[in-house]
């Protein structure tokens, strides 16, 4: 009780904050260039566009010198076509010299998908069309919480 | 493994004396490479489906009231088959485990500063690593988690995710996010590739197992253990065991590959997802020996031998690997893996 009413004076009341006023406010700026998160509905993914024949000039220039001439995906691995966009943009390249573009990152993606025979090779991939595509992999996931039924 | 990434550091368990692991030999598994973070600059952002979006310094969340949790910490792939090529001796077949004294702030504490909405039933927390590490956690299983600065008395060390990384006890290590620099509250989970293409594994029925999170009851002797060699007369045996799914209820021992168990004694220092040592006394007169011991949490569960867990798990069974180990001691002493 003592220590309730202690935290209520040190702090004037402020409705949408919790008991302790610790912490400022989130910059809307600041949260929007971290917020890289790319859910497989397709929240979060930007502006742009890719084929895979773009993606198949930068993967050549950018990706080919750790990865090789072409990257299979383990077919059964990969449930949401959205997860390789969300990897690549938060990961790749590793070094960082040449950011990738979001659009960069469309064509990676579309040009991935394509080597894995996932979309067509004239196939634009952009915010609508990403999370339409029908990865192999869903099926062979068992979509169930097993920290609730060991 | 990518080229530049270091080898994961094992902690050297045999040698270890008591529950705690010492900082600098807790083990370290780290996915691209440990940044070097200023912990004035470095900031924590909540935000997602909350009343309202918060930034939190070091110095905000070392306010908070804190706690300080004993718990251990395992890797998914601490005795993954295969891993016995690695080399001889428990830190090889055992080493992807410690056991700390952790010190932070509750991050339903932290969370709840931002105020959760009704609709959350995930976070999704994000590291500042170079690959910006991230794992979707249940909200449901936060209750004894902790945003964690502390390590054994002294602040976190950067290869354990100075100036803080999240600590979910009893989950494996790898969802145990270091650097944390975002946690979003959503709806679901993300789905990211650390918990799709890596940290899944198939299970009995070929389907492949997402958020495979608790680490299951299992221990290990570690004295005597392999690469060791026996004198005559009595020596004491001594182990750890643990369970991400509470206390430890008992350790039972065997000298005879299994045919007769008898138990351990407990250390009285029993805590929940945390190491608990085991001693028992071994008399060494030449014949040979196969010692094992096997545990059992405050639920029931009790340790399983490889057999019967790949029977349960699947044939193609390499994470999460609790089985009960075998050591030979031959009629020189030598003490080798069964």
């Amino acid at each position: 009780m003592l220590c309730g009413l202690l935290v209520a004076c040190a702090h004037p009341p402020d409705s949408s904050h919790g008991p302790y006023g610790l912490g400022a406010p989130a910059d809307s700026r600041a949260v929007a260039a971290l917020n890289l998160d790319v859910a497989p509905d397709g929240s979060g993914l930007p502006a742009g566009s890719g084929t895979p024949k773009d993606g198949a000039a930068i993967f050549a220039a950018t990706c080919a010198r750790c990865h090789g001439e072409a990257l299979r995906l383990p077919p059964t691995r990969w449930p949401y076509a959205t997860t390789l966009f969300d990897y690549i943009r938060r990961a790749m390249p590793p070094d960082r010299r040449a950011p990738l573009r979001p659009s960069e990152v469309y064509a990676l993606t579309a040009f991935l998908l394509f080597a894995n025979d996932d979309v067509g090779r004239d196939d634009i991939i952009d915010a609508g069309t990403l999370p339409q595509v029908t990865m192999p992999g869903l099926k062979s996931f068992e979509l169930k919480a097993f920290f609730e039924n060991p | 493994m990518p080229r530049g990434v270091p080898t994961p550091a094992l902690t050297p368990l045999a040698k270890q004396l008591g529950i705690i692991t010492p900082s600098g030999l807790t083990f370290t598994r780290v996915h691209a490479g440990i940044p070097a973070l200023d912990p004035r600059a470095h900031r924590v952002i909540v935000h997602g489906l909350v009343a309202k979006p918060l930034t939190f310094s070091l110095a905000d969340l070392m306010r908070f009231p804190s706690v300080e949790r004993v718990h251990f910490l395992e890797c998914s792939g601490n005795s993954a088959r295969g891993s016995e090529v690695l080399g001889t001796g428990v830190q090889f077949s055992h080493g992807l485990v410690s056991c700390c004294a952790w010190t932070g702030v509750p991050l339903r504490a932290v969370l709840e500063e931002a105020g959760i909405d009704v609709r959350a039933k995930w976070l999704v927390v994000e590291g500042a690593d170079g690959a910006a590490y991230d794992r979707s956690i249940p909200l449901a299983a936060i209750d004894d988690a902790i945003l964690v600065y502390g390590q054994n008395g002294e602040m976190l060390r950067p290869e354990q995710g100075y100036p803080v990384r999240l600590l979910v006890p009893g989950f494996e290590g790898s969802a145990n996010v270091k650097w944390v620099r975002r946690i979003k509250l959503t709806a679901g989970p993300v789905y990211s590739r650390e918990e799709t293409a890596q940290y899944t594994q198939p299970g009995p029925d070929g389907k492949i197992r997402l958020f495979d999170f608790v680490m299951e009851v299992k221990s290990v002797i570690t004295a005597p253990s392999p690469g060791d060699r026996l004198r005559g007369g009595f020596t004491e045996g001594r182990g750890f065991a643990w369970s991400g799914r509470g206390k430890i209820a008992s350790v039972e021992v065997t000298t005879d590959g299994g045919t007769s168990w008898t138990p351990a004694i407990l250390d009285p220092l029993v805590l929940a997802k945390s190491f608990t040592r085991f001693t028992f006394p071994l008399r060494f007169t030449g014949a040979s020996l196969a010692i094992a011991s096997r545990a059992k949490d405050e639920t029931g569960a009790v340790q399983p031998t490889l057999d019967a867990l790949v029977a349960a798990r699947g044939a193609t069974l390499r994470y999460h690997v609790n089985a009960i180990s075998t050591w030979r001691v031959a009629a020189d002493g030598a003490v080798t893996a069964a």
